[in-house]
């Protein structure tokens, strides 16, 4: 299950509970469309109700995180469980593209820096 | 059919990607009741997930077999993952780190081979691929 709520300039993204893979890549799809058609400058994914992260779940996310960053939009993905995050080590995993806070206010601050430095780099 | 404690087994046909949540989740349920502590049972879960992915991925069906293992005083659990799709030409290949590890487009098996305390794997071109790891108890 997903829920999905604008914020002032952030999307936010909740996953509440395991996904399958083919619901993975809809969300993927979907949150790619939403964000063309939306005025957010960034995205945050909640991760805390995924059961793993696993190879094709890092691939997913670190896609997702490229595509938001080709349209000049940040990610940041918040609430990996300490044991997930754990597993993600020695697997040998990495999220790429994105920023990693531990919540949500973490997460909103790293992005709300990182969208200042973009307009005052680009003034 | 009654199920026990122990040598308990259940098996999970792999033929979807629902399949391959269910046979993670059985994983994570059989960990639980054999009293693993919840990281282990992550790190179970992570591997069946990855495995059973596989599965569908290269062979398109298969089986996942979770099963509670004991050899003396040990005790954990066993993960046999099997199919009887193309095989896979080059396993030293397979089992190297590079792309895979990532999260690029590799088998993972390096990956689940960390995740696990026993890693082995028996395929035969055009004959099938089982992979059986084993974690133990701590």
């Amino acid at each position: 299950m997903i829920r999905i709520c604008h914020l002032a300039m952030y999307l936010i993204v909740t996953i509440l509970s395991p996904l399958s893979d083919g619901e993975f890549l809809d969300l993927q799809n979907n949150l790619n469309k939403q964000i063309q058609a939306s005025r957010s400058q960034a995205v945050v994914m909640d991760v805390s109700g995924l059961d793993v992260m696993d190879s094709f779940t890092c691939r997913t996310l670190s896609d997702l995180s490229c595509r938001m960053k080709a349209q000049g939009k940040e990610t940041a993905i918040i609430g990996i469980h300490p044991e997930i995050e754990e597993s993600m080590k020695r697997f040998g995993l990495r999220l790429e593209h994105a920023a990693i806070a531990t919540n949500l206010e973490e997460g909103l601050a790293v992005l709300g820096r990182r969208i200042a430095t973009k307009r005052h780099g680009s003034n | 059919m009654a199920a026990t404690s122990y040598h308990r087994e259940v098996r999970v046909p792999v033929r979807s990607d629902l399949d391959v949540l269910k046979a993670r989740q059985d994983g994570r349920e059989m960990a639980r009741e054999l009293a693993f502590i919840s990281a282990d049972s992550t790190l179970v879960a992570t591997a069946i997930s990855e495995l059973a992915r596989n599965i569908i991925q290269y062979a398109g069906q298969g089986e996942i077999i979770i099963t509670a293992a004991e050899e003396g005083a040990r005790r954990g659990i066993i993960i046999v993952a099997h199919d009887d799709g193309p095989g896979i030409p080059n396993i030293s290949e397979a089992m190297q780190d590079g792309y895979s590890t990532s999260g690029g487009l590799g088998l993972g098996l390096p990956g689940v081979r960390r995740l696990m305390d026993e890693f082995e794997i028996f395929s035969e071109v055009n004959a099938g691929t089982t992979v059986r790891v084993k974690k133990w108890l701590r």
